[in-house]
């Protein structure tokens, strides 16, 4: 698929990154590199541990990074986990996590799948 | 440029996909230096700081962090020196506070637009002085500033005065047209969609004003979303084309960058005929086209309106009324009036309310659609309304010295609430009469409470909590959700005259009307409705249950005087609008019947102090039958959840003799009121065990079906 149909398969905001980053190659080369972004799986692990400074972190890098880049969907299920490490409830943030996690998957799977 | 003149920007961000996407936005112009945490940037700013032109940083990094790193820079004296750009998600305020208090200079979002990000980061070079430019590029940038406007990069007024005097000097034989124009209610738009897309539409329109100009024309931008332009005139019509064109191609251009929303632009033209320039300057045209652009009024839509003399009259009759206010207030030229409200119900006066009528001495009777909008664009609004609610309160003053307790209502307008002194004046007059604050009710108009203003919600809480009873005016007129008339600070709605004029007459305004009649009652919110003209409407409102009017079927403003004996011999209804006695509409009237005898029913019958049942004649098929009426009759079937009819089989442990009794007595059952009370006794095993007393009677349901109504009673301990 192209990218700009990978955006619309997941919930993000193909108009407004083109409207940033101007230019439909600059848009994919930057979105593929969320393939290699580690704050996903920072904050699966230090969820699991319990850290909730690491997964703050963690959870507000995520969210930053899919901000810049109008993954609107995986935004804002990661800007609702940070903002429960925020007020550090570690419960609430592994439920949100699940939203994180679906959210997450789905665009990982879409994004391989761009050619 | 080569890449060594560029001027340095740093870029801190621990995320190696948000610096690189800030080093493709920004590598044409500047040169970026990228670092990965605050030591880096640290060890980077101390290295470069002659060169580094600004900052992007963001807070959150492992090691050292943004506020660190403002720290380190106010320990290298270098805060305020290069200039820092936060970059921040808008839903944390508190860290953008923070980082100011630390010598931040502005903040951006991350999904900022390239075009503003470039435009932020090389003013703030420029305002820092971070920029190393020769006196030459010195010279130009300064004459830039001077002539050009910033967002657009088209002439600035001045410039575009300049331009506009020359080529009309240059060409005294041809006709120009000199426009005037603005985007309507562009402040929504940047409330609605933020500053950045407002930008983007003032730059878009100046865009399209630029394609469609030919050579020997200018144009420019005023302030905010306003531009003025010269363009050559053949004739009106061509003045229309080019006015449709323009939006045209605005719309297209705001499509094409995703902005899907329309916007309307009013224009005025002052068309300048030769030789004009020899009696009026460009400034004095320019009035006369912002006249004709504000004559078009706020209609709907785009409008193009082109100045002829009788605007510039109604221009200085504005004028002239907004001068002679003081004078008019002194000299009893303007008058409080007072249109008296009545309970329709009652038969009574209920109320006033204090309306403002102005005789002008050379202009004469002047009407309120006319002067109140000129003293609301001179802000003289406020001036007016003290003097109105003074007024009010004499006529309140003297009413309550012949012991009359109706309130008075007077106007409070949008302007007048961010008046700081509105609650002291308020008060003042208050206590100059002697009076207290309940007696004076204030109308606030729905619109404004519809522009969901924090400031007039507190206004109104602080006047409410000092004991002012506060109207909604106008309720209906506009935007009215009725879900938000539910959390409105508000005691009395005013029902607007069109929306009852509408309504009377077809049946489903009619509905509507009735609706939210009954579902203010509901809220405990009195109401009154105004504009009411004929009997029929007065009737049909009562009907519904609203029984407070207002209107000129009851009686037209009126003076003072008039009005104070017009209260003399009316009987009045006293201080307040009191639901409690008030009417109903009939189906709120019906439902709470219903539901309060439902209930009354329920309690009894599932209380258990008694055992009730009840079968329909001539079926004999139960109908009502409780769990204590089995007890009493000595049954166990309610336990084992078997349904029997208790009249086909009489107790069977029943005394015999009270059994034949009760038989004998049932038999002469036959019409509607025979009744009887019979005590039994019930026996297990041969001894009696519970004493019953019996009643039952035999009704008519208002259905026409009948029915016997039986009471048990446990007498057992009564006699013994």
């Amino acid at each position: 698929m192209t990218i700009q149909e990978c955006y619309a398969l997941t919930g993000s905001n193909y108009s407004d990154v083109l409207r940033r980053l101007m230019r439909e190659p600059l848009v994919k080369k930057f979105a593929m590199k969320f393939l290699n972004e580690e704050s996903f799986a920072l904050l699966r692990d230090s969820l699991s541990q319990g850290d909730v400074p690491t997964a703050f972190r963690a959870a507000h890098t995520l969210k930053g990074v899919c901000q810049n880049l109008s993954f609107t969907n995986l935004a804002q299920s990661a800007s609702a986990c940070t903002e429960a490490l925020r007020q550090e409830n570690l419960a609430q943030a592994k439920a949100l996590f699940a939203d994180v996690e679906r959210d997450y998957v789905s665009l990982i799977d879409a994004l391989r799948q761009v050619e | 440029m080569h890449s060594n003149e560029k001027m340095q920007i740093l870029i801190v961000d621990d995320v190696q996909i948000n610096r690189e996407i800030f080093v493709e936005l920004l590598q044409d112009q500047y040169a970026p230096l990228q670092a990965e945490n605050g030591f880096q940037a640290v060890e980077l700013i101390g290295k470069h700081s002659d060169t580094i032109a600004l900052i992007l940083l963001d807070i959150m990094m492992p090691g050292l962090d943004g506020y660190g790193v403002l720290e380190q820079l106010q320990a290298m004296n270098l805060s305020g020196v290069i200039p820092v750009i936060i970059i921040s998600a808008a839903e944390d305020p508190e860290a953008v506070e923070k980082a100011y208090e630390l010598g931040a200079t502005d903040f951006i979002s991350r999904s900022t637009d390239p075009t503003i990000l470039n435009k932020r980061i090389f003013n703030y070079i420029q305002l820092f002085g971070r920029q190393k430019t020769s006196f030459n590029e010195v010279a130009t940038q300064n004459h830039r500033l001077k002539t050009l406007d910033e967002l657009t990069d088209c002439n600035n007024l001045a410039a575009f005065r300049q331009q506009a005097e020359q080529i009309l000097l240059n060409n005294p034989q041809k006709t120009y047209a000199l426009w005037y124009s603005n985007i309507k209610q562009f402040k929504l738009i940047n409330n609605r969609f933020g500053y950045d897309v407002g930008d983007y539409v003032i730059k878009y329109w100046a865009k399209c004003i630029q394609l469609d100009q030919q050579e020997g024309e200018t144009f420019g931008r005023m302030t905010g979303d306003r531009f003025v332009c010269l363009t050559r005139c053949e004739s009106p019509e061509s003045l229309e084309n080019r006015f449709w064109n323009q939006i045209a191609a605005v719309q297209t251009c705001l499509k094409k960058q995703d902005l899907d929303f329309d916007i309307d632009i009013n224009s005025g033209v002052y068309l300048i005929q030769p030789g004009d320039l020899d009696k009026l300057s460009v400034n004095l045209m320019l009035d006369r086209a912002s006249l004709a652009q504000q004559s078009v009024g706020q209609k709907n839509g785009s409008h193009l309106g082109i100045y002829d003399d009788k605007m510039l009259d109604s221009q200085l009759r504005r004028s002239e009324i907004s001068k002679h206010l003081d004078k008019a207030l002194q000299t009893g030229e303007v008058m409080a009036y007072f249109q008296p409200q009545f309970d329709f119900s009652l038969r009574a006066v209920s109320g006033a309310e204090a309306l403002c009528r102005w005789k002008h001495s050379t202009l004469g009777w002047l009407s309120p659609a006319e002067f109140i909008p000129v003293l609301e664009q001179s802000n003289q609004i406020y001036q007016l309304d003290c003097f109105i609610w003074r007024e009010a309160c004499r006529a309140l003053a003297q009413l309550r010295s012949k012991g009359i307790l109706t309130p008075i209502s007077v106007n409070v307008s949008r302007a007048d609430i961010q008046e700081g002194s509105l609650v002291q004046v308020l008060e003042g007059y208050i206590q100059e009469f002697g009076l207290s604050c309940a007696d004076l009710h204030l109308e606030v108009t729905e619109s404004a409470y519809m522009e969901d203003s924090q400031q007039l919600k507190q206004m109104v809480h602080t006047l409410q909590s000092m004991g002012f009873c506060v109207e909604m005016d106008d309720f209906g007129s506009g935007y009215s959700s009725l879900n938000t008339l539910k959390d409105l600070p508000v005691n009395i709605l005013k029902l607007d005259a069109y929306f009852i004029r509408d309504s009377i007459s077809d049946l489903r305004g009619s509905a509507i009307l009735s609706t939210v009649v009954g579902m203010a009652q509901r809220l405990k919110l009195p109401i009154i409705a105004e504009g009411i003209e004929t009997m029929e409407q007065a009737q049909n409102l009562l009907d519904m249950g609203c029984q407070w009017m207002q209107g000129y079927y009851f009686a037209r403003p009126m003076p003072m005087k008039d009005f104070l004996e017009l209260m003399d011999v009316t009987p009045n209804s006293g201080a307040h609008h009191d639901l409690s006695g008030a009417v109903l509409d009939p189906l709120t009237r019906a439902r709470q019947a219903i539901q309060e005898f439902s209930a009354l029913l329920k309690q009894i019958v599932s209380s258990n102090t008694c055992g009730i049942f009840a079968y329909s004649l001539p079926d004999r098929r139960t109908i009502q039958v409780n769990r204590e009426a089995y007890r009493l009759m000595g049954w166990e079937e309610w336990e084992k959840n078997l349904e029997i009819n208790p009249y086909s089989r009489l107790p069977e442990r029943m005394v015999p003799e009270d059994r034949a009794a009760i038989a004998l007595a049932s038999q002469q059952m036959k019409s509607p009121g025979d009744q009887f009370s019979i005590p039994y006794r019930l026996q297990k095993d041969g001894s009696v065990y519970l004493k019953v007393n019996l009643t039952s009677k035999y009704l008519e349901m208002p259905s026409g079906k009948h029915i016997i109504l039986s009471i048990l009673s446990d007498i057992t301990n009564k006699d013994s």
